[in-house]
């Protein structure tokens, strides 16, 4: 029994316990609240911004560059799939195994990259770039965190050297950087895109519905109007002609006359765009338009329209030939073939300077710069290539009797090979200038017509008259005179050859000249306007023995081409009767179809899909062009549970994706993916990519 | 007539039922199942969501069965039920499974009991026994030394395994038991002070002897001995120095706990990772959150083992502030029921039985929260009710059955 007092006072005590319990807990209560208040209410706008940046990537989905092809169709410029090879170095297990794969299909010796990658700080190192796949096929089947394999786009010139300064070139990720590349860069790129994907703690992406997806504007194709044909046949005879004068280099320009179309462009030596180790400055200068030079004789043309389209002076004019030597004031002009008393006409054909600077003296100085300028020189044709100049001329005021005598016969100004071109394709043209270009169409990825250049007309420089009468003098240059040895039988050529002194430290040099020839055929329809040009020939001086044969060579090698219609290329035309066969294992039934009807080769399959197992005979074995390839295909399993699908994305992303997954990525095709299979053998996960463009 | 109406008010109380506290209860639970499917949904640990359902099942038949037990079995099985969790504790120091690196499962084909659970509840039965016997004074060496025996002997085990987490549990219980029974006030002040003075230790220098200075002016208060006082003052600030040296011989593992709770971004992908993610889920939450299964730090798995100590990262990333709030008020409303009842009971066994339960579940509410949120280091103890876990949801709604059993038993009693 209790008495009430002491049952009171427990009570009391434990009351005050109780309060004190209450406290203590709801203190704990109010600070786990008030620390939730700050960071769900006050600090919520920060960590959700936070938390964003963590969980959201952006990735680039890069736009396919377009290609580049010539007037007839020819593919002259693609973006083909290559890998690029890089390593983790502190994740790589299997490093010797895999230098030793591409010590034995790159020749990339295993040494220098080990010393690499030891050397290597952070967690990327770039090993090869830009490899075809079946270089680095073995490596799909090497599992190791620490190697990264990169599906890159690579620019392919499918005819090597040929055109590369029109072309240029691409950089490493895909810029121009030289050439049609540069000019045309955001064209041929498009515009990249952009997808969000959540990233998850594990680092790996996963692709999400409802994020934005920005595809990418794959770039447009470009149409040159160059024709491959006759630019092959051009480099080729320019390559001779280099070679057999001793030249140090050579230009070759090829306009079509009535439209002011490029057909070919040509400087020797070229570089390979293929082989970045080519890649040397001055190879790589496109030099009809970047590099002037005194054009000598071919000039003459420029002063004889002036004075003739001025009346001037007539054909049938006398004029002395001073015995070639002519001495004014403190100069001296020598011709090479003196002549007496003989009409101006005469004075052309044999390139008479004396006669020229004669007849180039008479006209007024206004009139004689205004001729200068309407035919283009000094300013520049505005063609669509990167890095034109636009050469020099004396200004009306600063001429006088003495300099207008050596412009007379094209010394004291400086042009491009391409302005002396387009100056001769404005006489072939009756009078007319056409601004030169390169680009014929612009067509979007699936082969639309975007944009179709058209001729422009420029100006008409003199009277059809007075080109046709030019054209008729022109014609007797070939025919008797200095450019004779541009002569073609049955063909009616109009040409004119040059030769100039080069100024070397301040003076005219006696060994270092230009030698060049410009012409074009048929003389009274011009088809093409040739001009040959050759910096310092050794073994003669003289355009007339040096260009002049560039000229005929070109000339007769185009003529036995261009009449036949355009053909459709077949890769496989060009082989012999024997052929390889293709290595197709592995791909999709309808790719490995492609590939063989591409080649031409006869084929038959028992079942038409699935995935080529075996190819009978195997790949690499040398058959007869006739002999039946038999294919086996095989039926895989799908398996896609719980698997990230990239059906629909570019291949590039989607081996990012699968790679950051974990899943083991073969690639058959190139483009975006079409089809994914999955494939379960042990613990790996395998997933087979099908794509086409 | 008379006898008749008497023996249906008895048969009423008899199956008295805490409708509060079940209510409670089974509102948390269903909040923890809905974030265990959120933490583990669409991964290959969807496993984990059907195992919890069927923990919490058994813990719901043991609750009810508990609920109903005579009081005096509870009583007079105290000592066998400790001795029992003894045991258990015993078997696992040898035959344990490693888990995470703590021995502390035993598998029984594809069963597995975590012993340290119990041992929570059998060292508080215990305890309550030994402090509720007639003529006990804590106060005296003889009983004093008594309960710090039953409550050394489990702990050195549970610290073998190790797990520190459910060792400071046993201790917060006592500490809430001995301030219950009126322990030395002067003494409890004091052991609580330590700990806090050594976390402070570790902030830095101004944060320790700003709450050393505080502490120290707050045991004046208590009167005591000036000279007790002075020297216990110089054991706080010692402390600082002491704790540097503890610091060096801790293991890199626990060092690593403390490190990220000092300052977790400094080691954002190693140890304070945990910590940073959880604090960004909870923050990003806002007010309302991200929606049921829409939570993109729960769902993208930023936060390991997110279904075990960082469960309250889900509700309150998917269901904001809101749901937090819900989550801290519904684990309260269950303390303070439950201090309440301690409070009304006469029985001294059933208050103290309580109480424990109340220790247990108000440190582990509020370690756990605390760390998901940032303000207490990571010590490894799971959130009561919400956090993936067999043995731990037993043992929680054992402890529920235990005081259930307590408020129906104190209604049997009054009705007499």
């Amino acid at each position: 029994m209790k008495s009430s007092e002491e049952n009171t006072y427990t009570r009391r005590k434990k009351f005050w316990k109780f309060w004190l319990l209450m406290i203590l807990i709801n203190i704990g209560l109010l600070i786990v609240i008030g620390r939730l208040f700050q960071l769900q209410i006050l600090k919520a706008p920060y960590y959700k911004e936070k938390a964003r940046r963590q969980h959201e990537t952006k990735l680039d989905l890069s736009s396919q560059r377009g290609n580049i092809y010539d007037r007839n169709g020819n593919l002259l410029a693609s973006s083909v799939k290559s890998y690029s090879i890089a390593v983790d170095p502190n994740l790589l297990q299997k490093k010797s195994e895999i230098l030793k794969i591409i010590e034995k299909n790159l020749g990339i010796a295993a040494e220098s990259l080990n010393r690499k990658i030891l050397s290597a700080k952070g967690s990327f190192l770039w090993l090869v770039r830009g490899v075809t796949p079946e270089k680095v096929k073995e490596l799909f089947y090497i599992k190791d965190r620490g190697l990264i394999l990169i599906e890159e786009p690579r620019r392919q010139y499918h005819y090597g050297s040929l055109a590369s300064q029109i072309l240029g070139c691409t950089d490493i990720d895909n810029r121009g950087l030289t050439g049609i590349e540069l000019s045309y860069d955001s064209i041929l790129t498009g515009r990249s895109g952009y997808m969000i994907m959540f990233r998850d703690g594990l680092g790996r992406l996963r692709p999400s519905a409802d994020l934005p997806i920005i595809r990418p504007t794959n770039g447009y194709s470009l149409q040159l109007t160059l024709d491959i044909d006759l630019q092959r046949i051009v480099e080729f005879e320019l390559m001779q002609g280099v070679k057999n004068s001793l030249a140090e280099s050579g230009t070759v320009v090829a306009i079509k006359p009535s439209t002011g179309e490029v057909l070919a462009m040509a400087t020797y030596p070229n570089f390979n765009p293929n082989d970045p180790s080519t890649y040397i400055n001055a190879n790589m200068r496109n030099r009809s338009i970047t590099d002037v030079y005194e054009p000598g004789s071919t000039f003459k043309v420029v002063t004889a329209s002036a004075a003739l389209e001025e009346n001037i002076t007539k054909l049938e004019d006398k004029y002395n030939g001073f015995q070639g030597e002519l001495h004014f004031s403190n100069f001296v002009i020598k011709d090479v073939h003196p002549l007496g008393i003989t009409t101006f006409r005469e004075g052309i054909v044999y390139s008479s300077n004396i006669i020229l600077s004669s007849v180039a003296a008479k006209i007024p100085d206004y009139k004689f710069y205004k001729y200068i300028r309407d035919f283009g020189f000094g300013i520049p044709t505005r063609i669509d290539l990167p890095g034109e100049v636009s050469g020099k001329i004396q200004r009306a005021e600063q001429m006088n009797v003495s300099t207008k005598r050596f412009i007379g016969f094209g010394y004291g100004i400086l042009a491009t090979p391409l302005q002396m071109a387009n100056a001769f394709a404005t006489i072939a043209n009756g009078g007319i200038m056409m601004k030169p270009y390169v680009i014929n169409a612009i067509y979007d990825e699936k082969g639309n017509l975007v944009k179709q250049f058209s001729p422009e007309k420029i100006r008409r420089v003199v009277s059809e008259n007075t080109a046709n009468t030019l054209t008729n003098v022109l014609k007797e240059v070939v025919q008797k005179g200095t450019g004779i040895a541009a002569k073609i039988g049955g063909v009616e050529i109009a040409g004119k050859t040059g030769t100039s002194q080069q100024l070397v430290d301040g003076s005219y040099s006696k060994s270092d000249y230009n030698a060049s020839f410009a012409g074009y055929f048929p003389a009274n329809n011009p088809e093409i306007c040739i001009l040959v040009f050759l910096d310092k020939p050794k073994t003669s001086i003289y355009g007339g023995s040096t260009a002049a044969p560039i000229f005929k060579n070109i000339a007769l090698r185009w003529l036995s081409i261009k009449n036949q219609s355009i053909k459709v290329k077949n890769i496989a035309n060009n082989a012999s009767d024997t052929v390889f066969v293709p290595n197709i294992n592995g791909l999709e039934y309808s790719e490995a179809e492609k590939i063989l009807q591409e080649l031409g080769l006869r084929y038959s399959a028992t079942v038409r899909e699935g995935v080529v197992k075996q190819v009978f005979p195997e790949p690499g074995r040398k058959i007869l062009r006739s002999t039946v390839i038999k294919i086996e295909t095989s039926q895989e399993k799908a398996n896609s549970e719980r698997m990230p699908s990239v059906v629909g994305l570019p291949l590039r992303r989607a081996i990012t994706i699968l790679h950051s997954a974990g899943v083991k990525v073969q690639v058959r095709g190139s483009g975006k993916v079409v089809r994914q299979v999955w494939e379960r053998s042990n613990n790996e996960v395998t997933c087979t990519l099908f794509a086409s463009p | 007539m008379k006898l008749d109406k008497n023996i249906l008010i008895d048969a009423r109380r008899k199956i008295h039922f805490d409708w509060i506290l079940f209510l409670t209860t089974i509102s948390i639970l269903l909040i923890g199942l809905i974030s265990l499917y959120s933490a583990t949904y669409d991964s290959n640990m969807s496993s984990f969501f059907y195992k919890q359902i069927i923990s919490i099942s058994i813990g719901l038949i043991l609750m009810f069965i508990i609920a109903y037990l005579p009081d005096s079995w509870i009583k007079f099985n105290s000592w066998t039920v400790y001795i029992i969790s003894l045991m258990l504790l015993v078997v696992v120091a040898f035959a344990g499974v490693e888990i995470n690196g703590t021995k502390g499962w035993l598998r029984f084909g594809g069963f597995s009991l975590q012993p340290a659970e119990f041992a929570k509840i059998g060292v508080l039965l215990a305890i309550a026994s030994v402090v509720s016997r007639k003529g006990m004074n804590i106060h005296t060496w003889r009983d004093l030394s008594l309960v710090l025996l039953i409550i050394a002997i489990p702990s050195f085990l549970i610290l073998k395994q190790p797990d520190f987490g459910t060792a400071t549990v046993i201790f917060a219980m006592l500490y809430g038991v001995l301030l219950w029974i009126g322990f030395n006030p002067f003494i409890l002040f004091t052991l609580i002070s330590i700990p806090f003075l050594i976390l402070f230790s570790f902030k830095g220098d101004i944060w320790f002897y700003s709450l050393a200075t505080l502490l120290s002016i707050s045991l004046f208060a208590f009167r005591k001995n000036f000279i007790l006082t002075i020297g216990l003052i110089l054991v706080f600030f010692s402390i600082n120095f002491i704790s540097d040296n503890v610091y060096d011989k801790l293991s890199p593992h626990q060092k690593l706990r403390i490190q990220t709770f000092v300052e977790p971004e400094a080691n954002p992908l190693g140890a304070g990772y945990n910590v940073i993610q959880s604090v960004m889920a909870v923050g990003s939450g806002g007010l309302t959150g991200k929606g049921f299964l829409q939570g993109t730090q729960t769902q993208l798995r930023y936060i390991p083992m997110q279904w075990t100590d960082f469960i309250y990262s889900v509700p309150t990333e998917e269901f904001g502030f809101i749901g937090g709030v819900v989550v801290i008020l519904l684990l309260f409303s269950m303390i303070w029921r439950m201090i309440n009842i301690s409070a009304i009971v006469h029985d001294k066994f059933h208050s103290v039985v309580c109480i424990g339960a109340v220790s247990i579940l108000f440190y582990h509410s509020f370690i756990n929260i605390g760390m998901a949120i940032g303000v207490m280091p990571v010590m490894g103890i799971p959130l009561p009710f919400m956090s993936y876990g067999g043995t731990f949801v037993i043992s929680n709604l054992i402890l529920v059955g235990l005081v259930m059993n307590v408020h129906r038993t104190h209604y049997l009693k009054r009705s007499i």
